[in-house]
């Protein structure tokens, strides 16, 4: 079920930034499978390797984040939790402190900074993301 | 002699937090919620919504989580894929995520009064209730 998310997503907007190119090789077989991939996802393969490209910098800049489907488009949460960047900055307005934060959700503090990290570095994309989950109309199954 | 059916018990999803888990047990004692990082030695933690959908209606949960549009957006999913999830409690967006009290009054009343009598097959209910 984890891959019933077919449409495009973007979490940085390509078109609202300035762009460059970036290019590589790769040993065939993984070109065969981002093609698959990008069948798959219903996107092109470049646009499929640059989601590839950036979000894995990200992830390596900001240890600790991963990205997700969500109805709103890809979203950055706390890897091998549940809990999207933010659901922590929601959590962290409320308490005004990491530490409390960091017991609301029994994590260390580290986990509650590096999702702070994150969402101070990209607030545009952090709020979108919140707009997306919390202003959307809820579809029941 | 027909077996009877299991009991429904609560999985408090991660976005909610072990205070609103230990407000529930005060305002009643025993009462059938546990928190996902406690449940199976925390092994759901790293589910997607569908598989930790799926996986609750095998174990007899009903998810206790706050109202995020993709979370509910899977449960249909999960149901037009012909499976079924066990059951969904989803906070509205008027209660507050450390409303530790508030939350457990919520769905120790509801529970109580009602919910722990029903069939959770696919069914979703929003806290508070609509009037």
């Amino acid at each position: 079920m984890s891959g019933t998310l077919t449409f495009v997503h973007s979490v940085h907007k390509l078109e609202d930034m300035s762009s460059a190119y970036v290019s590589g090789r790769v040993p065939a077989r993984y070109e065969r499978l981002v093609t698959k991939q990008a069948r798959a996802a219903r996107t092109s393969k470049s646009d499929l390797v640059a989601r590839y490209v950036i979000e894995k910098s990200l992830e390596t800049e900001f240890p600790g984040v991963s990205f997700r489907d969500s109805l709103s488009g890809r979203e950055p949460y706390l890897t091998g939790h549940r809990v999207a960047v933010w659901e922590v900055l929601v959590v962290h307005e409320e308490t005004k402190s990491a530490d409390k934060t960091a017991r609301h959700f029994g994590w260390p503090r580290i986990l509650v900074k590096r999702a702070l990290a994150y969402a101070n570095a990209f607030p545009e994309e952090i709020s979108r993301a919140r707009a997306g989950e919390t202003e959307t109309a809820s579809v029941t199954g | 002699m027909p077996e009877r059916p299991k009991p429904h018990r609560l999985l408090a999803d991660e976005n909610t937090s072990h205070r609103f888990v230990s407000a529930c047990r005060r305002l009643a004692r025993d009462f059938p919620v546990i928190h996902i990082a406690r449940w199976q030695d925390g092994s759901w933690l790293g589910l997607d919504d569908a598989t930790l959908l799926i996986s609750c209606a095998e174990a007899g949960l009903v998810l206790v989580a706050f109202d995020r549009a993709t979370l509910p957006w899977h449960a249909g999913q999960v149901v037009r894929a012909g499976e079924s999830h066990g059951g969904l409690i989803l906070f509205r967006r008027s209660v507050r995520s450390t409303a530790y009290g508030d939350q457990a009054r919520l769905v120790t009343e509801f529970w109580l009064r009602e919910g722990r009598g029903w069939d959770w097959t696919n069914r979703v209910v929003y806290l508070p209730k609509s009037p």
